[in-house]
C-alpha cells in the first residue's frame, strides 16, 4: 500500500491531510487507533473537516477507490 | 469358548462406550441458506464477506464486514475462536476456502452460506468497504479532511 499512500499523499496535498503511523513504533498511533475503534491493520480512517468520520477501511484498497473516498470528504 | 462370548461381548460394549465418549468433535461447520443468513443477522452472528473490497462495495448482505480472502487468515486470527462466524462469497468457492481457513484456526462455530450472495433473495447493503464497526465521531475538527492510516513495518 505504500507507493499508493505517497502517490496520493503528494496528489491531495493541500487538500487532505495524511497521517500515518506505524502502530508497532507509535504510542500516538495506537491511541487513535483505539480511538477510532480500529482492530486490524492496515486501517484507514478518513475523517472528514468537521471531524465526523467519513469511512473506515480495512486492509489492502485500490487507488481509485482512495480516490474516490478522499473526493468524497468535505 | 462358550466362557469366551461374555467376554466378547463385553469389550464389543466397551468399545462401542468409549467410541461414543471419545470420539473427535465434529469440525462445527454447518451450511446454511438464506433463512439461515437471516437467523444469524438476527443472533448478532458476525457476517463475514470474503470477496474484495470492490465487489463488496457493489452490494452485500446488510451487516456484513469484508474481510477479503487473503486477510482472512491474519483478520480472523484475532477473533474469538468460540463464537459463531458465517462467511459468504459470490458464488461459494472462496467461502469454502474461508471455511478451512477457520477451521484450521480453530474455530468451532462456522456457518457456511455455499450458495453465495447469487443466491441471496434480501436486501443488499452498498458502500462501506469497512470490516469494523462504524466508528464515532472521535477526531476533533480540522481545517482540512484528514486521512489517518495505521499500519506495521511487518
Amino acid at each position: 500500500m505504500k507507493p499508493v499512500v505517497d502517490r496520493l499523499q503528494q496528489e491531495y496535498k493541500g487538500k487532505v491531510e495524511f497521517k500515518l503511523y506505524d502502530v508497532d513504533t507509535s504510542d500516538e498511533g495506537n491511541k487513535l487507533m483505539s480511538q477510532f475503534n480500529a482492530k486490524y491493520v492496515p486501517t484507514f480512517v478518513f475523517v472528514n473537516k468537521d471531524g465526523s468520520v467519513s469511512t473506515q477501511k480495512v486492509g489492502e484498497v485500490s487507488e481509485a477507490d482512495m480516490k474516490k473516498t478522499l473526493d468524497a470528504l468535505r | 469358548m462358550k466362557k469366551a462370548i461374555p467376554w466378547i461381548v463385553v469389550v464389543i460394549v466397551i468399545l462401542g462406550i468409549a467410541f461414543f465418549a471419545f470420539k473427535p468433535a465434529a469440525t462445527g461447520t454447518t451450511v446454511v441458506d438464506v433463512k439461515g443468513v437471516q437467523k444469524a443477522a438476527t443472533n448478532g452472528v458476525r457476517i463475514v464477506d470474503v470477496r474484495s473490497v470492490g465487489e463488496f462495495e457493489g452490494g452485500h448482505i446488510p451487516g456484513a464486514q469484508n474481510v477479503p480472502l487473503d486477510q482472512l487468515q491474519s483478520v480472523a486470527s484475532q477473533w474469538d475462536k468460540t463464537a459463531p462466524v458465517l462467511v459468504y462469497c459470490q458464488t461459494g468457492a472462496r467461502s469454502a476456502e474461508a471455511v478451512s481457513m477457520l477451521e484450521g484456526l480453530g474455530f468451532t462455530k462456522i456457518l457456511h452460506f455455499d450458495k453465495g450472495i447469487v443466491a441471496w433473495t434480501g436486501s443488499l447493503e452498498q458502500g462501506g468497504g469497512s470490516s469494523a464497526a462504524p466508528s464515532i465521531a472521535a477526531a476533533k475538527p480540522s481545517a482540512t479532511p484528514v486521512m489517518y492510516e495505521f499500519y506495521t513495518g511487518w
